[in-house]
């Protein structure tokens, strides 16, 4: 690759968001040039850490020609506009996920970028997690033969702040926590489920979204998935949640712990037992893979449709606790 | 002395068997099989009498107990003979194959004054009774939801009962009834519950899935699989206001023999290891002779099993229709 993409990162709302920018630095292909936060202390601080310029004003930013790309880590609700507002000053979008909080958020974006000719990617970083990686090549090579059911977890604990407002999130554990799995199943079965059943319950927290759910989707092809997307991991628990899949075929099973790649650490003034995950990175992975696209010309891993198509489920499986039924995944436009 | 008769003398006859042995107290007299092999073998170890006339065992005057580890859809019949003959019952999982037949079992049970006591061997698997005692003792406050897998090879039984739905109930009845015992013992009665089976076309795989939605508002998510390629498994997780509590079967095997040979052939049905725990089917037996004795009240009922099945019918109906079913509330 030639000379380094140079970004800038759009609020550091999100937990993600600091990961990202080290992601940035650490990258001898990317470079992180500038910070935009509508919380200005937030941004001034992150612009401190980083030792890069923070805006108050969205559009001096944008202004700016030497940006390429921006990484959007705002709050859900905001992707839109700022997608919006970037995909106009021509810059390449990394949004984190849920691409947005509603299919016509996520539609505007992807028409916005298809208008300004700019890369709209969604931030999945677990396509980039190195044994969900090989998940796929093992279901690719046949090597459990067809897939017949799946068992898939996406657990957390309670996340910080905005993430619990339905305004700012557009959800609780199910807008959260849904679109991972979501995603990868979308990628490792190639189809969209059919529909959604969903349980939901706000039973841990007593808060106005929901923090428990149990998901079943079902495929085109028959294979049912079950997923539990719950933030029913405590204070206490060792890390921030996981990512597992148990996948059943004809020829065999195989079982993923996405994040089982950890040190046990007892420490002595603690009670808490913690699991420091050693690894490979899949933060940097995604943005090294979003960084070629920008400078290829070539697809990201997961485009704005992919990310759109993961949203499609959520809003299924929100329809489906309000009806309790079974709900269709909407098709998307052709 | 007690004296029992011992119906069937397959997986979970020999499994009976071998805590008989043990249990002080309690002698077998006979044992009755579908297969006279196996039943002559199984009553040799014991020095009991074997037979395959499996309905005058039930009604043997020799014995005061009948314990009826016989495929599903013999377990009306064997029952109502052997209380009719004065004898108390100890019956095999699922109690019937339909909830009439389960309510006919415990009506005759009832007028003929003799006990019916379901084997919901889970119950008594001491993991099990520490993850209910932690949340009976407020460990993780008030439960909001919880996930319960049980998977193991698939199992055939003498004749390949278990795949013969009419025969075993099927998944739903014969593998997670356990599972829907327990949360419905914990988080009390369903509301509804959403399902979903699964079978391979080419190979024997079978894979159970439901959500439940007790009254009470926890979740639960459970899943049954019959033809799991890797070692008996079974994984519980409850979580609530105060915590999280875990099992995986996976991460307790206290003990591992690691060979070079070939494995042998594994047996009829998956069973977990319990090389290394208390053996729960002589916990079982042992607290089922204490209730007879007189000594206990039943840990668990009739009724517990009967409503047990009830949601496991709901779940296979669920399946075959692929909505929610509501859960009767007078079996609930």
């Amino acid at each position: 690759m030639s000379t380094p993409v140079r970004f800038a990162i759009l609020s550091m709302a999100h937990v993600h968001a600091p990961a990202y920018a080290a992601a940035l630095q650490a990258l001898p292909e990317t470079e992180l040039v500038a910070i935009w936060d509508d919380d200005s202390e937030r941004g001034l601080r992150a612009g401190t850490n980083f030792g890069v310029p923070c805006y108050v004003d969205l559009h001096d930013l944008l202004r700016r020609d030497d940006i390429e790309a921006v990484i959007i880590t705002s709050e859900n609700v905001n992707h839109r506009d700022l997608a919006l507002a970037a995909a106009e000053a021509g810059k390449a979008i990394l949004c984190e996920k849920p691409i947005a909080t509603v299919i016509d958020d996520a539609e505007a974006m992807i028409a916005a970028a298809q208008t300004y000719e700019v890369i709209l990617a969604t931030a999945f970083p677990v396509r980039h997690n190195l044994p969900a990686l090989r998940t796929r090549e093992a279901l690719r090579s046949g090597a459990i033969g067809e897939p017949i059911a799946i068992q898939a977890t996406n657990h957390g604990t309670l996340p910080p702040g905005w993430f619990t407002s339905r305004d700012r999130a557009g959800g609780g554990a199910v807008m959260d926590h849904t679109v991972h799995v979501a995603d990868l199943l979308r990628w490792y079965l190639g189809q969209d489920p059919v529909d959604v059943y969903a349980e939901m319950s706000n039973r841990l927290y007593g808060l106005s979204v929901e923090d428990t759910a149990f998901l079943t989707l079902r495929f085109p092809s028959g294979v049912v998935a079950t997923l539990d997307p719950s933030w029913s991991r405590p204070p206490s628990f060792p890390t921030w949640g996981d990512v597992t899949m148990e996948i059943a075929g004809t020829r065999g099973t195989l079982q993923l712990d996405a994040f089982a790649q950890r040190l046990v650490l007892s420490p002595a003034q603690s009670q808490h037992v913690e699991w420091i995950g050693w690894g490979a990175d899949m933060d940097r992975a995604m943005i090294l893979d979003f960084a070629r696209a920008v400078r290829n010309g070539t697809p990201p891993a997961a485009s704005g449709r992919d990310g759109e198509r993961a949203l499609a489920v959520v809003a299924a499986a929100y329809a489906s606790a309000q009806s309790g039924r079974p709900e269709a995944v909407a098709a998307p436009p052709d | 002395m007690i004296r029992v008769g011992l119906l069937g003398a397959g997986m979970i006859g020999q499994v009976h068997a071998d805590a008989y042995a043990t249990l002080p107290d309690v002698e077998v007299v006979s044992v009755a099989g579908l297969g006279a092999e196996r039943a002559a073998r199984l009553a040799e170890a014991l020095g009991a009498t074997p037979t395959i006339d499996i309905m005058a065992a039930a009604a043997d005057p020799r014995v005061d107990v009948v314990d009826v580890c016989l495929p599903t859809a013999l377990h009306q019949q064997a029952t109502e003979v052997a209380a009719r003959a004065g004898k108390d019952v100890i019956c095999e999982k699922p109690l019937a194959l339909t909830l009439e037949a389960g309510r006919r079992m415990i009506g005759v049970c009832r007028t003929a004054r003799v006990h019916l006591l379901p084997a919901m061997v889970v119950r008594f698997f001491p993991q099990y009774q520490a993850l209910a005692g932690a949340v009976r003792d407020g460990a993780i406050g008030t439960p909001a939801s919880c996930t319960l897998v049980r998977q193991g090879f698939y199992p055939s039984g003498s004749g390949g009962w278990y795949r013969d739905e009419s025969r075993s109930g099927g998944i739903f009845l014969d593998l997670m009834i356990h599972d829907f015992d327990w949360a419905l013992a914990r988080f009390g009665p369903a509301e509804r519950v959403f399902a979903q089976l699964r079978h391979a076309g080419s190979v024997p795989f079978t894979q159970g899935m439901a959500t439940v939605r007790h009254r009470s508002g926890v979740l639960t998510q459970l899943t049954g699989t019959w033809g799991h390629p890797g070692p008996f498994t079974t994984r519980i997780e409850v979580a609530g206001t105060g915590g999280l509590l875990q099992y995986d079967s996976r991460d307790s095997e206290s003990l591992e023999l690691l060979v070079l040979a070939a494995p042998e052939d594994a047996g009829d049905v998956p069973l977990p290891n319990l090389a290394t725990t208390d053996n729960p089917y002589r916990t079982e037996l042992l607290h089922f002779f204490e209730v007879i004795s007189g000594h206990a009240a039943a840990s668990v009922t009739a009724e517990d099993s009967l409503r047990a099945l009830a949601l496991a019918l709901c779940a296979r109906e669920a399946a075959r229709t692929g909505r929610p079913m509501a859960v009767p509330s007078e079996a609930a």
